[in-house]
């Protein structure tokens, strides 16, 4: 058994103020393992993205803990949760959310200008080549296809290798073929490079090509079923 | 139907709640500032006519048919006669002043000044001015009896009797304010005359409603017989000499400015929901609502919501007239009390076109509420818009910064171009009142005196003249020389050891006259006992004792610049500046040299040059001001060496006084002081209003709009850096969720803005200090390098301006800006990472 990295106990998120209060997220327990990839199904509204956003420090949350490699996210400060964006996580989101003064290749290798490294070019080519993208380096986002435009979102994600990528419903916006391809993509890094993912979706067989699947609904995780469709 | 239910919907959904506060608050701002500039006006007229009598307009002299005219002339709304008909004598028979009677109707205008008492109304009571009763040394005291000396007319036989009356009334010296050009004024008013009217005199009240009017008057009373000046205005409440311009400059800034205020308060209301009428409008726009129709409907809500708070608002500003009105009553002073149409009219009549303009340039601010984002503007991006880059940068921490630079170029422009726009208005507006509050300090230590009496003439005064003006009461200052210009009388010039080689002394000679006839000069004799003396007298460069035995002498001889037009030229106000250019000649006369004072009809003298002194004591020029470039100033006993005489005369007198000595005290004081005609009398304190008027003026007619115009460019800068962080919050977002430092973040968005406006003030400044001075010491300086004409330029500047008030002004205008944006910015810049949703937020 892998190491977890990111475990959260007795997880609670309430939206709303004294008078209404929605409780979103209702006392969620869970280990996410390095290495595993995950994927997460529910239905519209179920809490699938809070979560995404409680584990990975965007949100806060209401009670219990979420524990990064053994540390409390909750009682970070704001600068170690940017350093632990910077270099322990990866994002990909539904509408990409590129640059569109940088070219792909710049894009990618936006956050580690961001976190101060050196520009490493030869590993920002090797994912260029992994990503399908190497013809395209030089285009800017709004040359892109979706697909495309998302497969840069993925090599930006991964390019400072981080332990965990977060993925919220990245194939939202795409058709099938694409969906398929952009999945094979994620699939591949994941073969690769071996970080954990967790992949928010609806579309019940894209969550059926991650190792491990999570169930939510209203708020409450189901329990969790093995790769193949077991649920 | 749809139209009209459209503009139901838009009313709901674009209704401002605040807006109805900022209509009340513009119509009572507006009817405020006219209904107390009415009142601050007749409250004004009032002052200045208890102050000074209520005639504005006279005409002596006159005859019947004219008299007549004025009468019957539609400006003129009150009219009184005074008749002379003698003299009052002095003990030594000379004339202390006029003896006359007024009409009833001139004493209805009931505006001659009474320090005690009242008009005659019985025959052996008398009415006498202050001047008059000093005069004659006559006791101040009501009711007591006096013994006047009369000489008179009577049918053409001259009278001279000794007459008792009864003091009634002690009158304010009013003729000192007349420009009475000779013609008698009453000094004594009796109710009957004993002679026959000698000269009558019309005094009449006009209104002065508009100007064609008076000229109209004017033109009315010059006829064939009569030269124009014999109509005078009382120069206190006829400002005559104002031109139209500014009087309509003065009276119509005070609307201006409010009209400017109001529009601001409406402008500021519909700031605070900008974003929610901007979304409003997009929908309207995508559901199929035309632009120009949603603009019209708007527009019209504004108007309705006008109409409905306008008539709200005149209610409340009645009700506070009437509360003034009442308040007023009780008290005991004479306060005027106007309510005329007026600040109804103007509050309805302005307010209205302050509410539509002010919508419609909030319309404009909005820009087009396109359904489809155009990809213009700002935050293009994320309007899907193409947003490529100029130039290939290799991409490196510092590329990516150049790249976000590039991308933020045109926002941060826009910013410095308000900026450079509000600094340079400021710039102009704070130098303007800067340059007028200049003229204004200097002409109050120039004039600090009320009055200015001034003898200058060829014969002179002898000094127990001067030790009588001295003495004279309320005479504050007396400076006397005796200045002999060349040519007066003869031609003075001075030589000097090595004159002929000087380029200098050639500026002083004649274009007809040998070089070796010398340096054309003026010669000053400065006495020790004058006020001048002090001022001239450099104590501790040279020996008293030198110049009074004539061992030594000063010389005046400032450094002169050539001018390229011109062969040569004197530019006094460079020199007092301390312009040191290529051009300037300089005057080889040092401390010891020996020199020839020359005269051609006298003789010679020798002497030594003592000091050379190269520009005035002070700084700023004053009435002293009797040197000209070239003078010599000597002592007595040179003067009598070589003059050859004994007699000193001083034809040059300046004295100065208080409020009492008045033009018509100082006359009648001093004539029989100085037999000369050359008496000049120089209403200082006239001179000292103009221009505090114009200061005023300037300050705030300029000062407001600088003001106005400078929030507005505030309220620009900050609409665009607040639609600017509002199209940066997504990019922000992203920076945000891939670990950007604050830092970071903070340098990409704040990046030398400080440092821009700064050096953009800068420049601004310097070119508006060019442009000004070039503009007003046009073809005088003329020469010298770039570095001497900056060197000029900043000299003068200093001199012309109070720099520091206008940097001050200007340093806290940009900090204001800067703030305006860093503040909102800040506040923009903390994106939240991830939205609540809306359906949950509760």
């Amino acid at each position: 058994m892998n190491t977890p990295i990111i475990v959260c106990r007795n997880l609670k998120k309430t939206y709303g103020n004294r008078q209404r209060k929605n409780e979103v997220i209702h006392g969620i327990s869970l280990e996410l393992e390095k290495g595993t990839f995950y994927s997460m199904i529910g239905k519209s509204g179920s809490g699938k993205t809070t979560l995404l956003y409680l584990l990975s420090g965007l949100l806060k949350a209401d009670g219990g803990e979420i524990l990064l490699e053994g540390k409390n996210l909750e009682q970070m400060t704001e600068a170690e949760l940017e350093r632990i964006r910077r270099k322990k996580i990866g994002f990909v989101f539904q509408d990409y959310q590129l640059l569109p003064e940088l070219t792909v290749r710049e894009n990618i290798l936006l956050p580690q200008i961001l976190d101060g490294q050196d520009l490493d070019e030869e590993w920002s080519s090797q994912i260029l080549e992994k990503l399908g993208l190497t013809s395209l380096a030089d285009r800017f986002p709004d040359e892109l296809s979706g697909g495309e435009q998302q497969r840069t979102a993925i090599g930006r994600a991964i390019v400072n290798r981080p332990d965990i990528l977060f993925a919220d419903e990245p194939t939202g916006n795409l058709d099938n073929k694409t969906s398929e391809e952009v999945l094979d993509f994620l699939l591949s890094v994941h073969r690769e490079y071996r970080p954990a993912i967790l992949l928010v979706t609806h579309d019940l067989d894209l969550a059926r090509s991650a190792e491990v699947v999570l169930h939510i609904a209203d708020g409450r995780l189901l329990e969790p079923g093995k790769a193949g469709g077991e649920q | 139907m749809r139209a009209r239910k459209l503009s139901g919907l838009t009313y709901r959904c674009f209704r401002e709640r605040r807006m109805p506060f900022a209509i009340c608050l513009s119509i009572c701002v507006l009817f405020g500032i006219t209904f107390f500039s009415e009142n601050y006006a007749a409250n004004s007229i009032l002052q200045r006519k208890m102050t000074y009598g209520y005639h504005n307009g006279a005409v002596f002299d006159i005859g019947g048919a004219e008299e007549k005219r004025i009468r019957n002339h539609r400006a003129v709304t009150a009219c009184g006669r005074m008749d002379i008909y003698g003299e009052i004598l002095d003990p030594a028979n000379g004339a202390a002043g006029s003896i006359g009677a007024v009409d009833e109707s001139f004493q209805k205008m009931e505006q001659l000044a009474f320090l005690e008492g009242t008009y005659p109304a019985r025959d052996n009571e008398i009415a006498v001015e202050e001047a008059v009763l000093d005069e004659l040394r006559c006791p101040y005291d009501i009711g007591s009896t006096i013994t006047l000396n009369i000489r008179y007319h009577l049918d053409g036989i001259e009278k001279k009797v000794k007459k008792q009356y009864r003091l009634c009334g002690i009158l304010e010296n009013y003729s000192a304010h007349w420009k009475n050009e000779g013609y008698p004024l009453c000094g004594a008013i009796v109710s009957e005359m004993d002679g026959l009217s000698r000269q009558r005199h019309i005094f009449f009240c006009s209104e002065y409603r508009e100007e064609q009017q008076m000229e109209e008057l004017k033109w009315l009373l010059t006829d064939r017989t009569r030269h124009e000046n014999q109509i005078v205005y009382n120069s206190y409440s006829f400002p005559s000499e104002i031109d139209s311009l500014s009087d309509a400059a003065e009276h119509g800034f005070v609307i201006g400015i409010a009209i400017l205020l109001c529009l601001l308060f409406i402008l500021a209301v519909q700031l605070r929901e900008w974003k929610r009428q901007r979304y409003g409008l997009k929908v309207f726009r995508l559901l199929g609502a035309g632009n120009r129709t949603l603009g019209c409907i708007l527009m019209k809500n504004a108007v309705l919501q006008w109409l409905i708070w306008c008539a709200a608002s005149i209610s409340v500003c009645s009700g506070f007239a009437l509360a003034r009105f009442l308040f007023l009553s009780h008290q005991k002073r004479k306060i005027p009390y106007i309510i005329s149409a007026k600040p109804y009219v103007y509050a309805v009549a302005f307010s209205l076109p302050v509410v539509v303009v002010g919508k419609w340039l909030f319309l404009l601010m909005m820009k087009r509420a396109e359904p489809v984002p155009s990809g213009k503007g700002v935050g293009k991006y994320e309007d899907g818009g193409r947003v490529g880059r100029k130039k290939r940068i290799k991409f490196s921490p510092d590329g990516f910064r150049r790249i976000e630079k590039q991308r933020m170029r045109k926002q941060f422009g826009l910013e410095l171009a308000y900026c450079v726009a509000a600094v340079s208005i400021l710039a102009v507006c704070v130098q303007e009142i800067c340059g007028s509050c200049h003229d204004y300090a200097v002409n109050s230590i120039v004039n600090s005196y009320d009055y200015q009496w001034t003898a200058y003439g060829m014969s002179g005064m002898d000094m127990w003249q001067i030790q009588q003006i001295k003495n004279t009461e309320y005479m504050e200052c007396v400076d006397y020389a005796s200045c002999f210009y060349s040519d007066m009388y003869e031609r003075f010039s001075i030589r000097y050891e090595g004159m002929e080689a000087d380029p200098y002394a050639e500026l002083f000679q004649p274009g007809d006259a040998p070089e070796t006839e010398g340096m054309d000069i003026s010669i000053v004799m400065l006495p020790e006992g004058s006020g001048l003396w002090e001022y001239y007298f450099p104590e501790n460069c040279m020996e008293k004792d030198a110049f009074l035995r004539g061992e030594q002498v000063i010389l005046y001889l400032p450094d002169m610049m050539k001018s390229k037009g011109r062969s040569t030229a004197v530019n006094i106000l460079a020199v007092n500046s301390g312009y040191h250019g290529k051009n300037v000649l300089r005057s080889s006369v040092r401390q010891g040299t020996e020199i020839q004072i020359c005269t051609t009809g006298h003789g010679t003298a020798r002497t030594r040059c003592g000091y050379v002194m190269k520009k005035y004591p002070g700084e700023i020029q004053s009435g002293r001001d009797i040197l000209l470039p070239g003078t010599v100033l000597i002592s007595e006993n040179l003067y009598r060496k070589l003059f050859k005489t004994d007699e000193i005369k001083y034809n040059q007198v300046m004295a100065w006084g208080g409020p009492q000595l008045s033009y018509d005290v100082s006359d009648k004081k001093m004539s029989f002081v100085a037999n000369t005609p050359d008496i000049t009398f120089v209403n200082t304190r006239l001179e000292r209003e103009k221009y505090r008027k114009n200061f005023r003026m300037n300050a705030g007619l300029l000062g407001g709009t600088g003001v106005f115009l400078c929030i507005l460019c505030l309220f620009l800068i900050y609409r665009n850096r607040l639609e600017f962080l509002e199209a940066e919050q997504p990019r922000i977002r992203i920076f945000q969720l891939l670990g950007m430092k604050k830092a970071m973040l903070s340098r990409l968005y704040e990046r030398h803005f400080m440092g821009w406006l700064i050096l953009y003030s800068v420049l601004c400044n310097a070119a508006l200090c060019l442009i000004r001075l070039e503009h007003e010491y046009a073809g005088v300086i003329t020469a010298g390098t770039l570095a001497n004409r900056w060197k000029t330029i900043l000299r003068l500047g200093m001199y012309r301006f109070p720099w520091v008030l206008c940097v001050a002004v200007q340093a806290l205008a940009l900090f204001g800006m800067y703030g305006v944006g860093i503040s909102k910015f800040t506040r923009r810049r903390t994106v939240e990472l991830v939205e609540q949703p809306r359906h949950l937020a509760g």
